[in-house]
């Protein structure tokens, strides 16, 4: 079945059409969604998040560009919604710990053991420093990094998701990599 | 170049994205430096772990999981449908009722209205038999009085 037809048969509320289509493009959506936040359980969420608005808004595919660009594009807007929340959460718990007189390491929230993937790598301490680094960039040069470097698309293809210039992404991909380095120097400086 | 140069264009050095000249210079200085020489490799171990990412697997339940949400939408759905349902088939109606039995007592207490002399505005109304909306010896009643005649 291609694309359209699957679109058409979920516009008309086709279960099994949709549970092909959630099968066929649940590795992408999970990965593009945990690449960007970081945290295995928050990705999930996320990614059903996606899932459920495709479920309710197929109707709104202009078939102008492709599936997966627009599968893309609403897994980068609710992951980084979903990291602004958070900011504000963690925002309010901080201020909560420092009135609760029993502070805690609000920086760790998305970094417990059970929430690293990574963990089969030899060196898990490097692939954590990296992940954290990767997370203090800011939003749109994370976005354009994570879709570049990690779901392998390129500069145009970065480009119609973020519906931004191919110049403006080959920039936020330019300074997301200085920052990292910036992040990366400073932690060896430290250590 | 110096120190701080050469540190500046690590990342770019090892994504291969530096002309030829710089990169010239830049090895010329690792050459010179152990310092930079050896924070590179530091580096370069970490800049490399960038490419190690795995492609990581949802939970078996996700399509579980979401097939339920779907539920619970539809569910949550059909129950707003059912409010709004019931409040079309019994409180539009009541209330409409409720206007009308409103508007008839108000009408019925209006004209049962106590007038200053003991009589109800309806007793009024019957002696009023004609209106004349033309004052006496205005020019509008000779007009009229005029065409009568004729």
């Amino acid at each position: 079945m291609n694309d359209k037809n699957l679109i058409e048969k979920i516009i008309a509320k086709d279960h099994l059409a949709f549970k092909e289509f959630v099968g066929s493009y649940q590795l992408l959506v999970f990965n593009a969604c945990y690449n960007l936040i970081g945290n295995i359980h928050d990705a999930e969420d996320v990614a059903q998040d996606v899932f459920f608005h495709v479920y309710k808004s197929a109707k709104n595919f202009r078939y102008e560009s492709k599936l997966s660009t627009w599968l893309y594009r609403i897994a980068v807007n609710r992951s980084l919604n979903f990291i602004r929340d958070r900011k504000r959460f963690k925002w309010f718990k901080n201020i909560g710990s420092l009135l609760d007189d029993n502070p805690e390491d609000v920086t760790n929230l998305s970094a417990s053991k059970e929430d690293q993937p990574d963990a089969a790598f030899e060196n898990k301490e490097r692939s954590v420093i990296v992940k954290r680094a990767i997370e203090k960039l800011p939003e749109n040069q994370r976005a354009a990094f994570v879709l570049h470097k990690y779901e392998g698309l390129s500069y145009q293809e970065t480009a119609e998701i973020m519906q931004r210039s191919l110049s403006s992404v080959e920039s936020l991909i330019h300074r997301a990599k200085l920052n990292l380095q910036k992040n990366l120097l400073h932690y060896l400086k430290k250590n | 170049m110096n120190c701080k140069e050469v540190k500046k264009l690590f990342a770019l050095f090892l994504e291969n994205e530096i002309s030829q000249d710089q990169r010239a210079e830049i090895e010329k200085h690792l050459k010179t430096c152990p310092k930079c020489s050896q924070l590179l490799d530091e580096f370069s171990q970490l800049w490399t772990s960038l490419d190690q990412r795995e492609k990581v697997q949802a939970s078996p339940n996700f399509w579980i999981k979401l097939q339920q949400r779907i539920i619970n939408s539809k569910e949550r759905k059909s129950s707003v449908m059912d409010l709004v349902d019931m409040l079309i088939r019994f409180a539009l109606p009541a209330a409409a009722a409720a206007a009308l039995m409103a508007a008839i007592f108000v009408g019925n207490y209006l004209g049962n209205f106590s007038m200053p002399d003991g009589q109800t505005l309806s007793s009024e109304l019957q002696y009023l038999t004609v209106f004349n909306d033309m004052p006496a010896g205005s020019i509008e009643e000779i007009y009229f009085k005029i065409n009568l005649e004729e």
